[in-house]
């Protein structure tokens, strides 16, 4: 869930004044409330590497539009390279209560598959991303902590708000793949600068920097390039987004459970 | 020529709307059942795939199939395989044009009904590529020449949807006679194809986290029934004609996720339309299927599938002929039909392991097991290595076992242990 949570905090942050002490609570609200507009198409590339495993890239068009209820989210990813995944499809669909649809369109099987709930937390097509962490959970599943005013990790001259975000409910953590998370968040645009994920015992497994935001209409940021960096066995997956088109209008269809696998 | 040039006006070239790809592949056999004998087998070609989609609305989708196979102790309509042949098959060559809400195609397709793995009673328009001894179904699935039209309500937002199929060269399931068994005295002739259309209706519901199909089916069987055709007593030799009997058909399949597992079941009802006293072994070949499947992964990298399958004939009874050849003939058609039981239960268990990095060994086990009165199994495990992404080594067996009076049993001989390469592009 939190690349999302990295995407696209609202530029309206800059123009006020973070003179003013906010709580946890108030910098995340305002965090969520700039990714509920979101609608847009970026060609992606994910990278694959470190540690023992041999390099490995895909590439894929990613389409991403917010739902009628203004909070949950519908995500299509389209696989294009390499020609072992090309033009299967991936389609999330978020509901409430942590009830993510995932569905996969397999070209070689002319089949649609229902992935089990439980296996959100398994990796994005063998990446160090799991497939909850390209969903979004909202901040009412999280308890957030302020832990005060820090350098950026990635970018020192800017200021940091550390976030302890705690989940509510301790279920959640076997269908995420973790149990807490610290959130550096900027003080000058409010986007998501470093992430950690902590496990049971409190120990940091996964860290997710950010990189390269692009601001798209109106006062809106996306970021080009996410890394995340597993800890425990130094392999690392870059995801970088180029031709991030937000202004053409993505009809409701293309997420549409229906639809998937009919150009095959 | 009007046509074709309001046709080329509404295909305008373009380069990004063109997207092509494909596979190599090359498989060794060697038998084990006989390895004095030292039997082998080859089969290879390639896969090439293409799709011109000029606009949202139309899309030209071609999908052609070119293989060589060299397969002894076989015989087998049309064509002497113990030198080798060559055959080029479409898979597709159609033209679709759909908006939001209908989706209308024509040409070659090829379908994938069901909702299980390895068994699909409800996919009853594919055929499958016996000849191929390869462990991918892309490779084995046949196509057939067929319009179909389908409707999704609300402008495509509707969980509904409604498909009505019309097929005008059905598909077909190549049949493999032992010859070893046949001891060279039955031959095959020409199947007559394609005598009769097939039409379907499929309804489909996808729910958040359930779907299911009904589909109504008529056409005719995939694979067909050996009738006589003629007979000569000095030397002996009987000459057999494969032919397709009509039949009809129910079938329901559900999928849904219960969050630690994927439920997946396919019930399948066929009435047959037409019976031949000299080529049925049974006066009834009206049957129900059942696969009732379980799925879960566990970790990153394994993935179980356990299936409980069923075959049964609601009015079982035999009808041997008082002609010892027919009643020969009638033997054949029991086993390739599968009726040589009123009830077959079995299971299918499979396991992988996937690793999510290259330089690794893929493991896949496949365990068909037919354990009701006479038992019967293929067991196929198989090893990929992934050299790269695109680039794969395999070893692979196909285990027969069983009763020789049973479909699987039957084919003990071919029994053999594969290697091959594959590379796609």
């Amino acid at each position: 869930m939190i690349l999302f949570l990295l995407l696209l905090p609202s530029l309206n942050l800059i123009n006020e004044s973070f003179a003013q002490k906010w709580t946890a609570k108030d910098i995340m609200a305002k965090n969520e409330k700039a990714r509920q507009t979101l609608s847009l198409k970026a060609e992606g590339k994910i990278t694959i590497d470190g540690g023992t495993r041999k390099r490995q890239e895909k590439t894929f068009t990613w389409w991403r539009q917010i739902q009628k209820d203004q909070v949950h989210f519908n995500t299509l990813t389209l696989f294009h390279t390499p020609a072992t995944v090309k033009n299967q499809a991936i389609l999330f669909l978020e509901e409430s209560g942590e009830k993510n649809e995932i569905l996969m369109w397999l070209p070689t099987f002319k089949k649609t598959r229902i992935i089990e709930s439980s296996q959100q937390n398994s990796s994005f097509m063998a990446s160090d991303f799991t497939f909850s962490d390209i969903t979004a959970l909202q901040n009412e599943d999280y308890t957030f902590t302020e832990k005060g005013i820090e350098s950026c990790p990635n970018l020192a001259k800017i200021k940091c708000y550390k976030i302890d975000s705690a989940l509510k409910n301790p279920e959640s953590a076997k269908r995420l793949g973790y149990h807490k998370l610290i959130l550096w968040i900027r003080q000058d645009n409010s986007m998501t600068d470093r992430v950690h994920y902590l496990d049971e015992s409190g120990k940091v497994f996964k860290q997710l920097d950010t990189t390269g935001p692009v601001a798209i209409n109106p006062g809106k940021f996306f970021f080009t390039k996410l890394e995340m960096k597993n800890l425990t066995n130094a392999q690392f997956t870059i995801l970088e987004f180029s031709g991030i088109d937000w202004k053409t209008p993505i009809p409701d269809s293309r997420f549409y459970k229906q639809k998937l696998g009919k150009d095959d | 020529m009007i046509s074709l040039a309001l046709l080329l006006t509404l295909l305008a070239p373009s380069a990004q709307a063109f997207e092509w790809g494909g596979k190599l592949w090359g498989n060794s056999l060697v038998k084990t059942s006989h390895p004095l004998e030292q039997q082998t087998q080859h089969n290879g070609g390639a896969r090439i795939f293409g799709k011109y989609k000029p606009n949202d609305s139309w899309q030209f989708s071609l999908e052609a199939l070119g293989f060589g196979i060299q397969t002894p102790l076989l015989i087998v309509p049309k064509k002497d395989l113990e030198a080798g042949s060559a055959f080029v098959e479409f898979n597709q060559l159609s033209l679709m044009y759909k908006t939001e809400s209908f989706r209308l195609k024509a040409g070659r397709q090829i379908t994938s009904w069901g909702k299980s793995d390895g068994i699909n009673p409800t996919d009853f328009l594919s055929g499958k590529r016996n000849l191929l001894l390869v462990t991918e179904d892309s490779l084995t699935r046949r196509g057939h020449t067929s319009a179909s039209l389908e409707w999704t309500p609300q402008s495509g937002a509707s969980p509904w949807s409604f498909e009505f199929w019309y097929v005008h060269e059905h598909a077909y399931s190549d049949v493999l006679l032992n010859s070893k068994l046949t001891q060279n005295v039955i031959s095959l002739n020409e199947q007559e194809l394609y005598q009769e259309k097939e039409f379907a209706l499929k309804f489909n519901y996808l729910g958040a986290g359930f779907d299911f199909d009904y589909i109504f089916y008529r056409g005719v069987t995939k694979t067909p029934l050996l009738t006589e055709q003629s007979r000569s007593l000095l030397p002996l030799n009987i000459s057999l004609k494969p032919i397709y009997a009509r039949q009809e058909g129910h079938g329901l399949n559900i999928a849904r996720d219960f969050e630690n597992y994927i439920l997946r079941s396919e019930i399948a009802y066929q009435r047959r339309l037409d019976t031949f006293a000299n080529a049925d072994a049974i006066t009834n070949p009206d049957r129900v299927d059942v696969v009732i499947g379980f799925e879960k992964s566990v970790g990153e990298n394994h993935r179980f599938n356990i299936q409980a399958v069923g075959h049964h004939y609601p009015d079982y009874q035999r009808s041997p002929s008082t002609d010892q050849i027919t009643r020969s003939v009638q033997n054949i058609n029991l086993l390739l039909q599968a009726q040589h039981q009123e009830t077959r239960i079995g299971s299918l268990l499979v396991y992988q392991y996937e690793p999510l990095e290259l330089n690794q060994f893929k493991f896949k086990f496949s365990w068909m097991n037919y354990f009701h009165y006479e038992s019967a199994q293929l067991i196929t495990p198989q090893f990929d290595y992934l050299w790269t992404e695109n680039f794969h080594l395999s070893i692979y067996a196909l285990i027969f076992d069983g009763s020789r009076n049973t479909p699987l049993g039957v084919l003990k001989d071919l029994s053999s242990v594969g290697f091959g390469a594959s590379l796609v592009f």
